[in-house]
């Protein structure tokens, strides 16, 4: 395989990697602060996207709708939050994790009876000119009587969008995470709950916000999803919600930049493997999850996790 | 008031009394009811040995495991392939023909009880592997982890074609089960896994489930005791896919089927028994299945006070996992809670009704 | 007539744990010897949970040795050492909550029925080989032979209760109890698994003086019907000083003082450790 090629690759698994960062970022959130792992995560994504769609086709400018979209996964997050976490917040572990499975399935479930199990085809909601495809690079050569464009990168521009959208949106994190006091709280939260609820911090409501926070990540990452596979249906948040918390863990559950990292880093190890290896590329998805035994074997908190001191 | 505990030869006549009289209606049910009721008796069986088996690794050993669902496809497919005969595997693998050694006659109509063991331990074998890298995992970590390996065995189904013939699935697998098969095996996983629970073995179980640092300080090897308990569990997860596969007749590799869908289906069935209980599993079971047939009816249309609502498919499973999620956050305990049903249980509580009833009068 | 030389249960030979660049415990010596009740006192953090650790197999010590009846068991994991003898509590109570009092001693014997450790160790040891072990657990589970032991387990378990006069909860859920009985029961779990020694962390822990009267007493008859040796980790002095019969001082993970009480109260590095507060308690009784 030539330069040309695995650039392409390179610069694909980067843009899923983007993805796959943006949606494990909300869910490394949540557990830094409930350590409950948000099984529903990937469907406020699915829905995230639905509002968007729905927004868009019913006449609103892309700009607004998409902006409806990323207010409508944050309401719908905190809404979960409210409804199933809180009254949870001092049952064991388990019984949280078991509710947050439900959950999803809930969504899912709502999704298909609201939306109908059929996909959608979202081509034409995006104006045109997030598809126009840059070249670079490559050959023309005439293939019955046209010309095409043989070994060249292609970029879209929505993958340009992705990279400018998302760099954009983890500055506006950090600057909400390290600049403002509810980010202080949040931080806090995540290293002593009980502390910070002494410290006269309504922990609750802080948590609403981390909660609306991480869902408003995951409905960008879903936007552009949407623009890069645009197809939308009740069940396509399951997988990539999975291989985002499977993102977050390698990089290490809690920690924000090992789920950026993370991230990127399956975007990229998915792409280029079945870029070198196309033979196997039915077997895509359980990469994600080779990758995490192999990880957790090593390192059982994530590439960049802290081992967790139990006072015996 | 004091507890009265009933003598062992008692209770071991009750319980044989027990499985008569259950013998006596199924075998009336099977002669007199329609088809319909008479299968869905067998898939409660069936159900019940899922969840007993899930309740002794999450309720019991307090591992949350969210691979039930892989170790019972890996179940129904071993044994599907094994009872099916050379004609109806031809049939089914179109596309790819049938693999090596599938197509020999060694391998095709296998009798059903050992094809469901075989499923059993080839599943068993699988957790094994699977388990020994987790074990070492805390709680959600362990959770998630299973939950992966689930999926990559759906898609290695997916994938492997001239095996498990892809997404395609298997059709026309031979209708062996019945309620006599399912019921049967489910009599035996009570058993077994009983018998597991009330030991010792069961005691250091739940002390790991309680503290494993202490269980580990009291002489407990928390490791071999988490992966036996995985073990067991995916046997008889395995042993249930093979009934599945034989009541369903096909199967393939959709979510649906053998998947996640699965895998929650059974945490409902534990979740509304009591998380912990063994009997609360089996209730649980009988629970889902019913509610879960009679909330077909919100997916047909219905005349309401002569108003026609359209039936919504999928509103089924919306109900289920609202009602989920209520029982989780008002009602967490379930039925039975921890608790078993035994025969002393049962009998001190008809004693405290009769009693009380003396009392006032 | 000569007194009979007490054989040393347990031997720490230069102890060392090190976390990171943190020194918990440095060159911890001492040889325990059969029946003694030996106490380990210092100011918080000194790393006397720390030496507890390392004792029984939770941590592995960075350097030295631990030496239990003669036999090198260093870096054993806990299931074996306690399998071997050694039993302990926790400063924080960490009872098998749900299980009820007497279910929780009955899991503290469940090491019997399975297999820990080295056969050539278990010999020497005149206990049960490996193979033999194996098949308890098998048994236990198939309920073959098995309810002969179950029956002799539960007996066992009726005797300790009623040593400490808990025999009334013993079908109470653990997590019930009052706070004092729940400290009693983290001990007699330990004792139910049959141990020569036992490591006590500070069993005291929130009790008032005439609970901790009761469990001096407790202590002492404990060595004296269970043929133990006991080794503790107190805070209130009042119970160090009326129990132990020698006492180690630590700081900084290093030993600053060892010896008889008598001479520890009136050790002056001792009293500037602890800047002389509980002290002065201390030398009123």
């Amino acid at each position: 395989m030539n330069i040309q090629i695995f650039f392409q690759h390179f610069i694909n698994g980067l843009s899923l990697g983007a993805l796959y960062a943006l949606i494990a970022v909300g869910y490394t959130m949540v557990y830094g602060i409930l350590k409950l792992i948000n099984f529903a995560h990937g469907e406020i994504f699915m829905m995230g996207i639905f509002f968007t769609y729905f927004a868009i086709s019913s006449g609103m400018p892309w700009w607004l709708g998409m902006a409806a979209g990323i207010a409508g996964a944050a309401l719908l997050g905190m809404l979960i939050d409210k409804i199933a976490y809180k009254p949870l917040r001092n049952a064991p572990r388990i019984s949280a994790l078991i509710t947050a499975i439900g959950m999803s399935i809930f969504l899912q479930s709502l999704a298909i009876v609201i939306f109908g199990g059929i996909p959608k085809s979202f081509r034409g909601v995006y104006p045109e000119f997030f598809n126009k495809i840059f070249i670079f690079g490559g050959e023309v050569v005439e293939k019955r009587g046209r010309e095409i464009v043989i070994n060249a990168t292609r970029v879209p521009n929505i993958t340009i969008i992705t990279f400018v959208v998302t760099l954009i949106t983890f500055l506006v994190l950090w600057l909400i995470l390290f600049k403002t006091k509810t980010g202080m709280a949040m931080r806090a939260i995540a290293m002593d709950t009980k502390a910070v609820a002494l410290m006269g911090i309504n922990v609750n409501q802080v948590i609403g916000l981390t909660f609306a926070l991480g869902s408003a990540l995951a409905a960008v990452g879903g936007i552009l999803w949407a623009g890069k596979y645009p197809q939308v249906w009740p069940m396509m948040g399951f997988i990539p919600g999975l291989k985002a918390f499977v993102a977050a863990v390698i990089g290490g559950i809690g920690s924000v930049s090992g789920a950026i990292v993370g991230g990127v880093l399956l975007g990229l190890i998915e792409i280029v493997s079945v870029g070198l290896f196309p033979q196997f590329a039915g077997y895509r998805d359980a990469l994600a999850f080779v990758l995490l035994i192999v990880i957790l074997s090593f390192r059982p908190a994530g590439l960049m996790g802290k081992k967790e001191i139990v006072k015996v | 008031m004091d507890k009265k505990t009933l003598n062992n030869k008692t209770q071991i006549i009750l319980t044989v009394f027990l499985i008569l009289l259950v013998s006596v209606l199924f075998w009336s049910a099977e002669k007199n009811l329609n088809s319909y009721l008479v299968r869905l008796i067998s898939l409660v069986g069936l159900f019940g040995i899922l969840a007993t088996s899930l309740t002794l690794v999450n309720g019991v050993s307090g591992m949350l495991s969210l691979g039930h669902a892989g170790f019972m496809a890996i179940g129904a497919y071993t044994s599907a392939l094994l009872t099916m005969s050379l004609p109806q595997k031809e049939a089914s693998f179109i596309l790819t023909g049938v693999g090596f050694p599938l197509n020999t006659d060694l391998l095709s109509n296998v009798p059903f009880f050992w094809a469901t063991i075989i499923g059993g331990i080839v599943a068993a074998i699988f957790a094994f592997i699977v388990g020994w890298p987790s074990m070492r995992l805390a709680g959600d970590y362990l959770a998630i982890t299973t939950l992966g390996f689930a999926e990559i065995i759906r898609i290695i189904i997916l994938n492997w074609n001239k095996v498990t013939n892809g997404a395609l699935g298997l059709k026309g697998i031979p209708s062996y089960t019945t309620i006599w098969w399912s019921w049967g095996w489910l009599l035996i996983t009570l058993l077994v896994i009983g018998s597991f629970a009330k030991s010792s073995f069961g005691r250091a179980l739940r002390a790991i489930r309680d503290d494993p640092i202490a269980a580990k300080s009291m002489g407990i090897n928390v490791f071999k005791h988490q992966l036996l308990s995985f073990v067991i569990g995916a046997f008889f997860a395995g042993v249930a896919g093979s009934l599945y596969a034989h009541w369903l007749t096909s199967i393939d590799p959709k979510p649906t089927t053998l998947g996640v869908m699965m895998t929650f289906n059974i945490l409902i069935m534990i979740v509304i028994g009591g998380l912990g209980s063994l009997s609360g599993a089996v209730i649980g079971a009988g629970l889902f299945a019913v509610m879960s047939e009679f909330l077909r009816f919100v997916e047909s249309d219905i005349s309401l006070f002569g108003l026609e609502i359209a039936g919504i498919s999928g509103m089924r499973m919306l109900v289920l996992s609202g009602l989920f999620i209520v029982v989780m956050i008002f009602w967490q305990h379930g039925i039975m809670g921890r608790k078993e049903l035994t025969w002393n249980n049962t009998y001190n509580f008809l004693r405290k009704l009769t009693k009380g009833g003396n009392k006032n009068g | 007539m000569a007194e009979k030389t007490k054989e040393t249960v347990l031997e720490l030979d230069n102890l060392t744990m090190k976390f990171g660049g943190l020194t918990a415990v440095g060159d911890f010596n001492d040889k325990i010897k059969q029946g003694e009740i030996l106490g380990l006192i210092g100011p918080n953090g000194a790393g006397k949970t720390t030496v507890f650790n390392v004792v029984t197999g939770v941590y592995k010590p960075t350097a030295g040795k631990v030496k239990f009846l003669g036999e090198d068991i260093t870096g054993y994991p806990p299931y074996y050492i306690t399998h071997f003898g050694i039993a302990r509590t926790f400063q924080n109570i960490r009872l098998f909550k749900t299980m009820t009092v007497l279910e929780n001693l009955q899991a503290s014997m469940h090491h019997e029925l399975s297999n820990q450790g080295p056969d050539r160790i278990l010999k020497k040891w005149g206990k049960e080989p490996k193979r033999k072990q194996k098949l308890w657990f098998w048994r236990a589970a198939l309920k073959l032979g098995y309810f002969q032991k179950e029956r002799e387990q539960k007996e066992k378990a009726y005797r300790i209760l009623e040593t400490l006069s808990m025999q009334r909860f013993a079908d109470e859920p653990a997590g019930s109890l009052p706070y004092g009985e729940q400290r009693k029961l983290e001990i007699a779990r330990a004792l139910a698994t049959t141990p020569k020694l036992l490591l006590l962390d500070e069993p005291a822990a929130g009790m008032n003086p005439s609970e901790s009267v009761a469990l001096m007493e407790l202590v002492r008859k404990i060595r004296d019907e269970f043929d133990v040796t006991v080794f503790l980790i107190e805070h209130d002095m009042k119970v160090v000083m009326g129990l132990c019969e020698r006492i180690i001082v630590m700081d900084y993970g290093r030993e600053i003082a060892k010896g008889l009480p008598e001479a520890i109260r009136s050790d002056p590095k001792v009293i500037e450790a602890y800047l002389g507060e509980e002290w002065k308690d201390a030398e009123v009784s």
